[in-house]
């Protein structure tokens, strides 16, 4: 083993050659720009969202149940945070463990929002950004109205989160992510969904089900819904509307994936245009 | 060293940190977008009030950043590949990004391991970090990077004896 180890160490001593990379114009400014728009954030939902995530034919039966609270309910408001990990929806737990478990780091705690932000050409876009535990791993999504349809664009804020395009007939799309903290897996699972969406109801193939609030952007049609669920699971996700009615569907599906029907676009954010912090601090520099 | 925080802070902070991130960043997913993600990185954790303390040890928050960063670029890499593949060809399986320009041996098999087992070789060896760092960055105990590296050595000596053997 030591002469492989030997090799490796040869092999990186090699190529391990750090240089010094000048600081890009604007980069402060991007660092306090970030820094007041998270101070803005912290409008914290936490505990008095309402968050009705109920189990019907769990055998764990752990999830978290909170009834619903009109105060709180999915109205508008310019923006939604939800920054407290013991108030996330979750629909499967190990018992034993508690949904913030391993978060002693305030700085990396579970961080989700959603705000309307103003498109160059005025279209008010809704950009929810959500932070997994290890803090700078992020997931951003901005999701935009236009023509009826809904789209979805990288920005200078969304560096190396997804992108989705939805399609003009559809109300709603999902997303899955994997988490994974030492040796514990979560998946969270967000639905996007047009703003007549009343909730979202979550089934898996394994039996369980939740209910989940919709929480909507001010000034956007676009609203969010979202919840752990146990890793792997496989289902269903519905949007329902005021009547009862159901607006969507998508499936939910595992492993660590962009999902829905058929027709929708995903992928990372590599574009070329200003997709990147850097490229927008340069971009602000110049300016 | 300037007031923590303040302009000069945070350029001296770059200078001296960044560098490093992007020779992190290039190892676990190649050049092309290493100084974005470096710098990306640099940006989000700077953004945060509580990575600016004296006492902070910013260089951990950013290697825990950039292997993260770096983890979640490569999974969605992957998972836009497997998207096309499937479109195109039905599914395949998938296999990381080679560089068709390496002819270091010892390089591709370092290469071709899994993300975090790369990772945890890369922060051991070309950064000389303790298994206790190497832990830190990447959340997990210092045995589990005892036994993370042990298999990846198993690995690479196994890819370089056959690659070698053919």
């Amino acid at each position: 083993m030591n002469a492989t180890e030997d090799r490796v160490r040869a092999s990186l001593d090699e190529r391990w050659n750090p240089r010094p990379v000048p600081m890009p114009p604007g980069t402060v400014r991007a660092i306090r720009t970030r820094r007041a728009s998270r101070r803005v954030a912290t409008v914290v939902v936490g505990a008095s969202v309402a968050v009705t995530a109920a189990i019907a034919g769990s055998s764990l039966g752990s999830a978290t149940h909170r009834p619903s609270d009109a105060s709180i309910a999915p109205t508008r408001s310019p923006v939604w945070t939800y920054d407290d990990p013991s108030a996330w929806p979750v629909m499967d737990l190990d018992p034993s463990a508690s949904p913030d478990e391993g978060l002693s780091d305030p700085d990396s705690a579970h961080f989700i929002e959603a705000r309307a932000i103003g498109a160059a050409d005025g279209t008010p876009f809704a950009l929810m950004t959500y932070v997994n535990n290890h803090g700078a791993d992020c997931g951003e999504l901005e999701v935009g109205a236009i023509d009826n349809g809904w789209n979805s664009v990288d920005g200078p804020l969304c560096s190396s989160g997804w992108w989705v395009q939805i399609p003009r007939d559809r109300a709603m799309i999902s997303v899955t992510d994997l988490e994974t903290k030492g040796d514990r897996q979560r998946q969270v699972m967000f639905a996007i969904v047009s703003a007549s969406t009343d909730h979202v109801v979550v089934e898996t193939l394994d039996g369980h089900r939740a209910e989940l609030p919709v929480f909507v952007a001010e000034g956007t049609d676009v609203g969010f819904a979202f919840v752990f669920v146990p890793p792997g699971s496989e289902g269903t996700v519905r949007a329902i509307g005021s009547g009862g009615e159901e607006l969507d569907s998508a499936t939910l599906c595992f492993p660590v994936s962009l999902i829905d029907a058929q027709d929708v676009s995903s992928g990372c954010t590599g574009t070329p245009q200003a997709s990147s912090e850097r490229e927008a601090a340069q971009l602000s520099g110049a300016r | 060293m300037e007031a923590a925080g303040s302009d000069a802070w945070i350029e001296e902070a770059y200078q001296r940190y960044v560098g490093p991130m992007v020779a992190l960043a290039a190892a676990l997913i190649g050049d092309a977008a290493a100084e974005d993600v470096a710098h990306d990185c640099f940006v989000r954790v700077l953004a945060r009030e509580g990575a600016i303390r004296r006492d902070a040890p910013l260089d951990a928050y950013l290697r825990r950043a950039v292997v993260n960063a770096c983890r979640s670029r490569w999974r969605r890499a992957r998972i836009e590949r497997r998207s096309l593949a499937s479109r195109v060809a039905g599914p395949s399986e998938i296999s990381p990004p080679a560089d068709p320009t390496d002819d270091d041996s010892v390089w591709r098999a370092i290469r071709s391991l899994p993300h975090r087992q790369r990772a945890a070789v890369i922060l051991r060896y070309a950064e000389d970090l303790s298994e206790e760092q190497v832990g830190d960055a990447l959340r997990i105990s210092p045995r589990a990077v005892n036994a993370l590296i042990s298999r990846a050595m198993a690995t690479l000596r196994t890819t370089l004896e056959q690659e070698e053997g053919s």
